[in-house]
């Protein structure tokens, strides 16, 4: 049996005042098991802990029960006083009667019984205490200091100079945080760069400091002395090593963006430095992936690319980035069905950019000389000279292939010759196209016919690979009885004759049967032979599958459409003379998608008709082709999907043979496709396709953008379309540049490559991906700051709609010699000097109601700073601050008030309640309390002094941490008073305005006190832990792992070949998941083993 | 007027219970007088009123003229940032001064022209307002 | 669809047009509002003492009424709207002064019920108007003035954002005009202080007129009557008090509505309007 000592604390009168101590005292000595009792007023003081170590030797006391305030505040105490009375400092534990008992309860009766019942449960536990080692560990020689403001600065900069190795972490390119951006700080008005360059420069100067900047920290794991922490270093998409911050990039740089620095009051460049004091003096782009036009390009044509390079007027670099994809610029400018601007996000706001439209005037613009190369590496052969086959052989012989071309007919092009009418697409601007293809020495063979003047196993030994590319060509039939009649067409070869201005005759009528480009080309083709044309489509406009701008043209030129009308019958002798047709109904949607048409019984009708053209649809032609080579059911060659190799080895196909009649861009993004894997194979090596994300503008950005209409296609007057001349006329550069300026950026970086042309050092690196790095640390500083309050959220104070209400950081980048003025205070909305400015306090600030509950702090001596530099700029200039309190506690900061009324700012008391303007004038709706009036006030400009907020998106961060914040999301300090840069967490220390608004004076002294926390462990060789810990008896443990999985700070592992759970000491916090939620009992905490725990709420429960 | 403040619990507690605010919310940042549309037609703006309650001195809520022209439209109490709602505070008053003395509205003096042109409700809800 | 309907006593005295263009513009989109039987006056503006039960007896037997009828009532006049409403709101929470009421009353209120503004109606139904829309409203510019009733408390109403609504302006959109942003448009018209201070109710006016018209307001829609008499009948003695005062004229939304979907000029009932909005929609051949 121990012999247990009991000391009761008076807390002065916090314990004495309800808890009848002296009584206490009596009933506890009668306690079996205790030998000892006293109390005392002050038990923590010097003479009451020599009081315990005293009756430790007088009493031969083996335990002790100190009978106080709560453990959190003294426990640590106490047992260092009996560790100093000769016994084991854990068989030292609290009671705690001030917050459980005194503090609580009022009547001293009541107190009395229960502060007896927690001592009594206490004694319960403190004998079966075993006497305990503290675990010793290593301690990790390295910080990590996260956030790069001024208290990261700060920290990173004390931690180093003590000899310790310091990582400082910021998310952000540059360090400097928001003083950085301030102008003159209060009270002594020092320049902020002046003050914060000299340290950010030591910064990355400090030969123990590693600064990585543009990161964030994504894992941490361990505990205090061993943290693990997993750092993503963003990619710059520039290589830092080479970058010498000479700022080339940002002349050329075609595409700006909302500049933050600046806080939106001007723009900057996709690529760019944050100021220019940025520490590191680097730049980085701006990236958000690729922009939904280049998703949607087939052949991942960089649309955004090219429309900022026509808005900068740099025609000849957009013809040429276009072409980077796709050789048929001219063609695609004029003809393609655009899915680009499908998927355009101004879609969204008002109409997509003309993007096909601006293509096709890079290409008028922009047409350049281009030199004839000759290639000299392994010969492939392309058979076919449609786009997919002549796109196949660019993009190889870009690659130094020797590519020949196979042609049937005798003329190049495919169906961009043959089945599109020149009216469409004019055969000079194909032959531009084919003439910058011919440029890279592909060669042509015209006439030639594989299977007939060649075979192509002749080819096969000749060339190293064949792309068969030979299109869809065979017209389908329309299964009605009459189609053979004379003046039945197809509609293919119907567009071939005219095209290759063979003779064609139509008769005065002509039905055109079908929905698709072709149907309406045709139809545009016998309406300028002369005929009366009608298209007989068989569902409505909705289903139609040609493009809708063709059929509004075809419309206009007077073709006539008869939507859902099916023909069943041709009648005629030799030759067509009528149509039966039958209408039809939509039913349920098809495979397709597209509701199915139903013919309604007896709705039968008959047209006369002269010619009647067949557009129903064609498949490709393989009859020449071996039976080796597999076709689909559609009679199209079945290629592999990744790498288009048909079944035959070597010989790769795509285009409308492979897909069936599709579309000029998905024929180029074939070639294309081919040409890579086709040239990997050859390399031998393995082809990435890599994914890229999407980038688009926030939802909220889409909702400020002022709607703009699209630029219209200048179009040849309809009665002037009688022969074959280009209906669209294209854009002058006028209304080029307007359409362009219309591209929201989608991917901010539109990777246009100008950079990479002007960067010296070759450090452009587009395709740079984010870097994990990882370091072990002892101890961590978090400095992760504030931002200011959504100013949009005070919505009666319009900002947001009135151009000259701002922020109170945006008039620090005003009023800032390094800002968009030069520090001249100039109104946003004209640039004109404000003669009146009113400031309003409290915005967000001390409103519990709709915002913020709390006091921002720093607004009071900011804003105060504000009128007076105002006033300093604008001598004749009039200030005036709505404020509630004015809260001026700091040294010199009454002073400074003092100093700022003096100099002419007027202060009136009273919330603002709105902000509105009226006839041109901004009106401030104010109110002087002191004199009981109303003031309304006409201003040139409104400052609005926002309150402060943790920074957004650092919550995540903190919640990784595993440390805690208040409900606003500030920090929680580990005691309010006593341990303000601690967080509850050991080894993770608080700097700034993380933890709490403060200003730099507090957040600079709060700083050194976090770095000097930290160098206290960091420069121990090793510190020790509470051995209070959960263990593993192994003889109970079954292996089952419960304990694993509720353990919250991985320190339980099984070991599979021992089948029990060990622990991690250093990683356990003794929190006693394990050993409530362990079915054999196994899992135990030291020294609050099961027997204590029952003994401790039998003694509680007991009647007395 | 010293002797008078905080002496007159059970005035506050009256306007509280009527009114069903509590009158200490009230931190006095005056943005319901900023805000009121009818503040300068207000001898003793609403904040003063409030502050007046605060204080206790009836006699200055009754003399005041202010609450008698809240139109209740209830700006101040969408921008209160105490969550007071202020013109729960003016009706309290008034309804207190009606419900021991003569309502402020007579037919017999309302402008004729008005009362044949304006519609039901205003001359209604005057007289709810007015009158008890 | 039949939807029960409350118009409340002005709509059928001198808000007569904003019934009248209701009725008709509803008919139009195939809407019937079916006006109660029997009703009474709401008690117009809301009681704001706490312990005024008296004052929740009207309200209740209005929806009590309207129960029968449908879940959702209709009422266009916004001083019977915000009573209406609110009364709903207090007695949800205030279950022990809606017994007392309901002991007294030979109807028993459920709380079930919803009061609904037309604008909200319409701006749900948004197809249903864009399908029926016979002339547009394209090029008109109008100020959309909200007032108090609909739009505070914000917590009580459920509206729309008391400091900046968009849904009247919704409306006017989905009519083809164009709507113009005024920031007084939340702010007060004077209301009843038209009684006994009418030099509060002109100013006030006065005031938000001008900042409408500075904005390039062509006219103002409202929904209230007594807004409207302010806003619309005041501008004589507005004119007499400042030499700079232009006129304006003020629709009722239905108005605007009526016009849009063609109905018969007699129930639109512009010649009503004290400042004679003719003018302006013959400038858009809407006349």
């Amino acid at each position: 049996m121990k012999n247990i000592g009991v000391f009761i604390c008076h807390c002065g009168i916090n314990i004495a005042k309800t808890v009848d101590v002296e009584a206490l005292t009596e009933e506890i000595k009668k306690y079996p098991g205790v030998a000892h009792a006293e109390n005392y007023k002050y038990m923590c003081s010097d003479p009451g802990q020599n009081i315990i170590t005293e009756a430790i030797k007088k009493h031969k006391l083996d335990a002790i029960v100190v009978s106080a305030c709560s453990p959190t505040l003294h426990e640590n105490t106490f047992r260092n006083t009996t560790a100093r009375g000769g016994l084991n400092r854990y068989v030292c534990e609290m009671a705690n009667i001030r917050e459980h008992c005194s503090w609580v309860h009022d009547e001293k009766d009541i107190a009395t019984k229960k502060a007896a019942k927690i001592i009594k449960s206490i004694i319960e536990k403190v004998k079966y205490d075993e006497p305990l080692d503290p675990i010793l560990v290593n301690v990790t020689k390295r910080s990590l200091v996260v956030g790069g403001g001024i208290a990261g600065i700060q920290a990173a900069l004390d931690i180093a100079n003590a000899g310790v190795e310091t990582i400082l972490v910021e998310k952000s390119p540059s360090i400097g945080g928001h003083m950085i951006q301030l102008s003159e700080t209060f009270p002594t008005l020092d320049c902020s760069q002046c003050i914060m360059t000299p340290k950010m420069v030591e910064v990355a100067q400090h030969d123990k400091i590693t600064l990585l900047t543009y990161s964030e920290v994504e894992e941490i794991a361990g505990s205090v002395g061993n943290f693990h922490v997993k750092i993503r270093q963003k990619s710059p998409y520039i290589d830092w090593e080479k970058c010498n911050g000479c700022g080339e990039c940002d002349q050329v740089c075609p595409v700006t963006t909302n500049d933050e620095f600046e806080c939106n009051l001007s723009d900057r460049k996709a690529i760019y430095r944050p100021f220019p004091q940025a520490v590191p003096n680097r730049y980085t782009i701006s990236k958000k992936g690729h922009p939904p036009c280049r998703i949607a390009c087939p052949a991942g044509v960089n649309a955004q690319g090219y429309i900022a390079l026509i808005r900068a007027g740099k025609y000849k670099e957009a013809l040429a980035l276009e072409r980077e994809a796709n050789p048929f610029a001219s063609v695609c400018g004029r003809v393609c069905n655009h899915p680009c601007e499908s998927d355009c996000v101004r879609g969204e706001v008002d109409q997509p950019v003309a993007i096909a439209s601006l293509k096709r005037f890079a290409v008028e613009n922009g047409s350049y000389e281009f030199e004839q190369k000759k290639p000299t590496g392994e010969k492939i052969a392309v058979i076919g000279s449609g786009p997919g086959g002549l796109s196949c052989a660019y993009f190889l012989a870009k690659q130094n292939y020797q590519v020949t071309v196979y042609e049937a007919e005798k003329i190049v092009g495919g169906m961009l010759v043959l089945g599109i009418p020149e009216f469409r697409l004019p055969r000079d601007s194909i032959k531009q196209d084919i003439d910058f293809i011919k440029s890279f020495g592909v060669q042509i063979k015209t006439g030639v016919k594989v299977g007939e003047h060649v075979s192509l196993s002749e080819l096969q030994k000749e060339y190293r690979a064949v792309f068969l590319a030979t299109g869809a060509y065979e017209e389908m039939k329309l299964n009605v009885e009459g189609e053979n009649l004379e003046g039945v067409l197809h509609c293919i070869d119907f567009l071939k004759k005219v095209n290759l201005s063979e003779k064609v005759s139509l008769g005065k009528n002509v039905v055109v049967i079908g929905g698709g480009n072709a149907a309406v080309d045709a139809a545009r083709v016998a309406k300028r032979e002369g005929s009366n044309v009608t298209i007989l489509y068989r569902r409505s406009r909705r289903e139609m599958p040609a493009n809708s701008w063709e059929v509004d043209e075809a419309i206009e030129e007077g073709i006539k459409i008869e939507f859902l009308v099916a023909p069943t019958k041709a009648i005629g002798k030799d030759k067509i003379e009528k149509v039966e047709c039958i209408r039809m109904e939509l039913g349920e949607p098809d495979s397709s998608g597209r509701r199915r048409p139903i013919p309604v019984k007896g709705s039968e009708f008959t047209v006369p008709v002269d010619n009647m053209i067949l557009a129903i649809s064609q498949r490709p032609k393989t009859d020449w082709l071996s039976s080796e080579f597999e076709r689909t059911k559609w009679g199209t060659l079945v290629v592999d999907a990744d790498t288009l190799e048909t079944t035959v080895k070597g010989v790769y196909a795509g285009g409308d043979l492979v897909s069936g009649p599709a579309t000029i861009i998905e024929a180029v993004a074939a070639g294309q496709k081919a040409a890579e894997t086709i040239d990997a194979k050859i390399r031998g090596i393995k082809l990435e396709r890599k994914e890229y994300a999407t980038g688009r503008p926030d939802p909220e950005e889409l909702k400020s953008i002022q709607k703009r209409q699209r630029a219209q296609m200048p179009t040849l007057d309809v009665s002037k379309r009688k022969g074959y001349d280009e209906v669209e006329l294209g854009f002058d550069k006028e209304s080029a540049a307007k359409e362009a300026d219309r591209c929201l950026n989608c991917a901010i970086c539109c990777e246009c490559q100008q950079c990479e042309e002007v960067c010296e050092p070759d450090a452009i690196a587009h395709d740079m991906n984010d870097k994990i790095l990882e370091y072990d640390v002892g101890a961590l500083v978090v400095a992760t700051g504030f931002d200011i309050y959504e100013p949009e959220r005070l919505k009666e104070y319009g900002y947001g709609t009135i151009p000259d209400v701002v922020t109170s950081l945006q008039f620090e980048r005003l009023l800032s010699a390094s800002g968009p003025t030069a520090g001249d205070v100039k109104r946003p909305s004209d640039g004109t000097v404000p003669k009146r400015v009113v400031f309003i306090q409290c915005a967000g600030s001390r409103d519990k109601e709709n915002h913020l509950e709390y006091c921002s702090k720093i607004c009071c001596m900011y804003t105060a700073k504000h009128a007076l530099l105002y006033k300093h700029r604008v001598h004749e200039g009039e200030p005036i601050i709505f404020y509630i309190d004015v809260r001026t506690a700091g040294k010199g900061y009454e002073e400074f008030y003092n100093r700022v009324t003096d100099e002419g700012t007027t202060y009136i008391r009273g919330k603002v309640s709105k902000v509105y303007q009226d006839n041109g004038k901004i009106v401030v709706m104010g109110a002087d309390t002191l004199s009981g009036k109303q003031v309304e006030v006409e201003a040139d400009m409104v400052v609005l002094a926002m309150g402060i907020v943790p920074t957004r998106g650092s919550e995540e961060f903190v919640r990784r941490l595993k440390i805690q914040c208040d409900a606003n999301e500030w920090l929680t300090e580990a005691h309010p008073k006593l341990r303000p840069v601690e967080s509850n967490t050991a080894g993770i220390f608080l700097a700034g305005a993380a933890q709490g608004p403060k200003d730099i004076p507090e957040v600079v002294s709060q700083a050194s006190g976090a770095a000097s926390k930290a160098i206290a462990i960091l420069t121990q060789k090793e510190i020790t832990f509470e051995p209070t810990i959960a263990g593993v008896n192994e003889d109970l443990c079954s292996g089952c792992s419960i304990c694993v999985g509720v353990c919250p700070y991985n320190a339980r592992e099984l070991d599979k070949e021992e089948m029990v759970v060990k622990v991690t000491e250093s990683l356990c916090q003794g929190c006693g998941s394990c050993s409530s939620a362990c079915p054999s009992g196994a899992a135990q905490q030291r020294n609050l083993i099961d027997i204590q725990i029952e003994k401790m709420v039998t003694s509680a429960l007991e009647e007395k | 007027m010293n002797t008078k403040v905080l002496t007159n619990p059970r005035f506050i507690k009256k306007i509280e219970e009527i009114s069903e605010q509590k009158i200490s919310d009230c931190y006095q940042c005056g943005r319901c007088t900023a805000g009121c549309p009818f503040a300068r037609y207000m001898d003793v703006p609403p904040s003063q009123v409030i502050r007046f309650i605060q204080l206790g001195l009836k006699d200055e809520v009754e003399k005041a003229q202010g609450p008698w022209f809240c139109a209740a439209c209830l700006v101040c109490q969408t921008r209160c940032p105490r969550g007071v709602d202020i013109p729960r505070l003016m009706e309290a008053v008034r309804v207190l001064h009606l419900r021991a003395k003569e309502g402020l509205l007579d037919v017999e003096t309302i402008n004729k022209d008005l009362l044949m042109d304006a519609p039901p409700l205003a001359i209604m809800s005057a007289f709810s307002k007015f009158t008890y | 669809m039949k939807i029960p309907y409350y118009p409340g006593c002005t709509l059928y005295t001198k808000a007569k047009p904003l019934n009248d263009s209701l009725h008709a513009s509803f008919r139009q989109l195939g809407v019937e509002l079916n006006e109660l039987a029997h009703w009474y006056c709401c008690g117009t503006t809301f009681t704001l003492a706490r312990d005024n039960r008296m004052s929740l007896i009207a309200p209740v037997r209005i929806l009590a009424k309207a129960q029968e009828e449908g879940d959702q009532l209709i009422v266009p006049c916004s001083v019977c709207y915000n009573t209406l409403k609110r009364a709903n709101y207090i007695l949800k929470e205030d279950t022990e002064t809606l017994d007392i009421i309901n002991e007294h009353l030979e109807e028993s209120y459920n709380v079930k019920e919803e009061v609904v503004h037309p604008i909200e109606f319409l701006v749900k139904n948004e197809q249903l108007v864009k399908d029926n829309i016979k002339k547009n409203l394209a090029g008109m510019k109008l100020g959309c003035y909200y007032g108090c009733l609909l739009l505070r408390p914000q917590e009580e109403l459920q509206f729309d954002d008391p400091e900046s609504p968009s849904i009247f302006e919704n409306l006017v959109r989905l009519l083809g005009a164009t709507p113009v942003d005024f920031p007084l448009k939340v702010e007060c018209c004077g209301s009843y202080l038209v009684v006994n201070s009418p030099d509060a109710a002109v100013e006030a006016s006065y005031k938000l007129l001008r900042n409408a018209r500075g904005n390039g307001a062509e006219a103002l829609v409202t929904s209230c009557p007594l807004c409207h008499y302010n806003l619309d009948a005041l501008q004589a003695k507005m004119k007499q008090a400042h030499s700079d005062f232009q006129e304006l004229p003020v629709f009722y939304f239905s108005q605007l509505l009526a016009i849009a979907l063609g109905v018969e000029e007699n129930y639109v009932g512009l010649e009503q309007n004290k400042v004679s909005p003719k003018t302006v929609l013959k400038e858009h051949n809407l006349l």
